[in-house]
């Protein structure tokens, strides 16, 4: 496991987008951009049951995250990892904090509430910047 | 053969955001990184130095994975997976190069770079998620 440096765990605990790559069962890629969280070892993301990248990920855990500075776009980080775990407990609440975090502390959640979600938690495995040492 | 680009789809691509495109490493696990881009019809031009690890890993594997949030409506994303159809290299990589800095800075570039150093890929689209607009 590798730990961020503080200027790159401020990118992640900022409201950045991160867009994360998983592998389709081809081993082709797929790329999407989704909120993301920095606990201090693992990052987080939150997604749902059913969606592509999910499956993606319970087949072939690696994973590779990048996140720009929105106020810095010369600055970004690219996290390799691998998922390993995805937890069911917590995952709606989860995912409100991450929208008071994107959209302010008056966001609702944008899940649905027949939608199964999911926290995913990634070690990281390599993290490269660019302005981010 | 690749799929054409919906409206909606050229219009994300055509506005001034960062692509996230993901390419696959020897190991066949992923790497992300976020790159200017442009278009030519219904191919993605993407404008590169020729020495990256994306370089090398298109050259050996030619499928790519590209995400765009919107700046001004990053939800629902542009998703599109696809394969590198054409490397560009020498002056009309240059040209590329020219192109894609005027279209994210309204300038040329202060110094043409030499045409050894830079590469353009086009892509043809296999599949395209895209926002109804």
């Amino acid at each position: 496991m590798v730990k961020l440096t503080p200027e790159q765990r401020r990118l992640l605990e900022e409201p950045n987008l991160a867009h994360i790559s998983t592998l389709m069962k081809d081993g082709s890629p797929q790329s999407t951009p989704l909120w993301v969280d920095y606990d201090g070892e693992y990052v987080l993301v939150n997604t749902a049951e059913g969606r592509q990248k999910t499956r993606n990920m319970r087949r072939d855990p690696r994973v590779t995250l990048s996140v720009v500075d929105r106020n810095a776009l010369i600055k970004y980080v690219e996290i390799r990892g691998r998922v390993i775990d995805l937890i069911h407990d917590g995952a709606y609440d989860h995912l409100t904090k991450l929208a008071h975090k994107y959209a302010g502390p008056e966001a609702r959640n944008p899940a649905p509430p027949e939608e199964v979600r999911v926290i995913v938690k990634i070690e990281p495995l390599h993290v490269s910047g660019v302005g981010v040492g | 053969m690749g799929i054409p680009l919906s409206d909606g789809a050229k219009r994300i691509i055509d506005k001034k955001n960062f692509a996230h495109v993901a390419t696959v490493m020897k190991d066949g696990s992923p790497q992300v990184s976020p790159v200017w881009v442009y278009r030519d019809g219904d191919n993605v031009m993407i404008s590169t130095g020729h020495d990256r690890q994306k370089t090398r890993n298109l050259k050996r594997d030619p499928r790519i994975a590209i995400s765009i949030a919107d700046v001004d409506s990053p939800f629902p994303p542009l998703q599109i997976r696809g394969r590198v159809v054409e490397l560009i290299t020498g002056e009309p990589a240059v040209e590329g190069f020219v192109e894609v800095t005027k279209k994210y800075t309204g300038n040329e570039p202060a110094q043409r770079p030499p045409a050894a150093e830079r590469v353009v890929y086009r892509i043809e689209a296999d599949s395209v998620v895209a926002p109804a607009q």
